[in-house]
């Protein structure tokens, strides 16, 4: 498959062993995959141009955290899908962060399974 | 009665004859060390996704996470004792390295660790550095602990691929979450525990062995047990399975 076709996903998280598992994950789906390791990069990234289908977003990260980062970016307009990757459950910071512009959230750690089902449940097929 | 050197010699032949005998044998130690650590609570099913992951496009994959996760622990843990070994503890700090390393440590399926973290989280809360340092302490020796059983799991995978071999699979044993209104710390006998599973009934019972771990919220009742004792950790579930 043509590297430009295929979908494209940020994974955005301050941990080296989630970045590299969810990498891993993505690319057996037919991804094609970017990391950073805080939301300031991810913001930095659409502001230069860059463009993806899909935003992997960690919540709690330095620098800049998922929840501010999600709100910079639906502010400056960026319609790609963005799912929050968190290893809290359900609670006020969640639903805060779902709140700042999120599809939808799931709970750390991400699987093919959790993967699959999350995009089905977005309407979202990947070729 | 063969006596050591015709034992010796008889072993030579097999090995002629099923030159991939050690192999298999290897192997079958792997599956046995492998389920020793999902059965004694080290390793849950992350870990086994990890290892299906791994394929020929990603051969050393579940080396580089768990060294990944080496190099991110030890990092985490010496801030961590560096930041309880102030004169006034930033607790805000402490609890956001205790989540990172819970985080990660979740991701490479290692519940010990995980769990150990969720208690040390539970303390940061009463802000007592003294309480806080103790669960630290535990968090490092569960951490040592699985250290030390990857690392011997890694090396007996190594053996296994420079033998020509493939790594068996160990599958985690399916886990079922079922709620109860009984606290934790206190034991029952089965007959007084009130079951409730999404699962059928009659799977669960025909089961003939389980342990049960307790959370918060919950107990299992099991089938087939004298006793139940309620253990005040997170993280749940049910053990379907056998030793």
């Amino acid at each position: 498959m043509a590297a430009e076709m295929m979908y494209s996903v940020l994974i955005v998280d301050d941990d080296a062993v989630v970045r590299r598992i969810h990498k891993v994950v993505l690319e057996r789906q037919g991804c094609k995959t970017t990391a950073v390791t805080d939301g300031q990069e991810a913001v930095n990234l659409f502001r230069h141009g860059e463009t993806f289908d899909l935003v992997l977003m960690d919540l709690e990260m330095p620098v800049m955290d998922g929840k501010q980062a999600t709100l910079e970016l639906r502010t400056m307009g960026v319609k790609s899908l963005i799912i929050g990757v968190t290893s809290r459950r359900a609670g006020p910071e969640v639903e805060a962060f779902i709140g700042a512009g999120l599809n939808d959230c799931v709970e750390k750690p991400l699987t093919s399974a959790k993967l699959a089902a999350t995009l089905h449940r977005l309407g979202v097929h990947i070729s | 009665m063969l006596n050591v050197a015709e034992a010796q010699e008889a072993l030579e032949i097999e090995k002629i004859e099923r030159p991939d005998m050690d192999l298999i044998e290897m192997q079958r130690q792997f599956a046995e060390y492998s389920a020793s650590l999902f059965r004694e609570g080290f390793l849950d099913s992350q870990f086994t996704q990890l290892q299906q992951l791994q394929d020929e496009s990603n051969p050393d994959f579940v080396l580089e996470v768990v060294s990944l996760f080496f190099d991110g622990s030890e990092r985490l843990l010496n801030d961590l004792t560096l930041s309880l070994e102030q004169e006034m503890v930033d607790f805000k700090k402490v609890d956001a390295h205790v989540h990172q390393l819970k985080g990660s440590s979740s991701s490479i399926g290692a519940q010990r660790v995980k769990n150990a973290c969720i208690a040390f989280r539970n303390c940061c809360e009463l802000q007592i550095p003294e309480a806080c340092r103790a669960y630290l302490q535990q968090v490092k020796q569960e951490y040592l602990l699985v250290k030390n059983k990857l690392q011997t799991l890694l090396k007996m995978e190594q053996q296994i691929v420079a033998a020509g071999g493939s790594i068996p699979i160990t599958e985690c044993p399916e886990w079922i979450r079922l709620e109860c209104c009984h606290r934790p710390g206190c034991c029952y006998k089965p007959e007084w525990i009130r079951l409730e599973c999404c699962y059928r009934m009659e799977w669960i019972i025909s089961e003939s062995r389980m342990v049960a771990r307790v959370d918060h919220l919950g107990l299992m009742l099991l089938a087939g047990v004298d006793q139940a004792r309620v253990l005040p950790q997170a993280g749940v579930l049910l053990q379907a399975g056998v030793d």
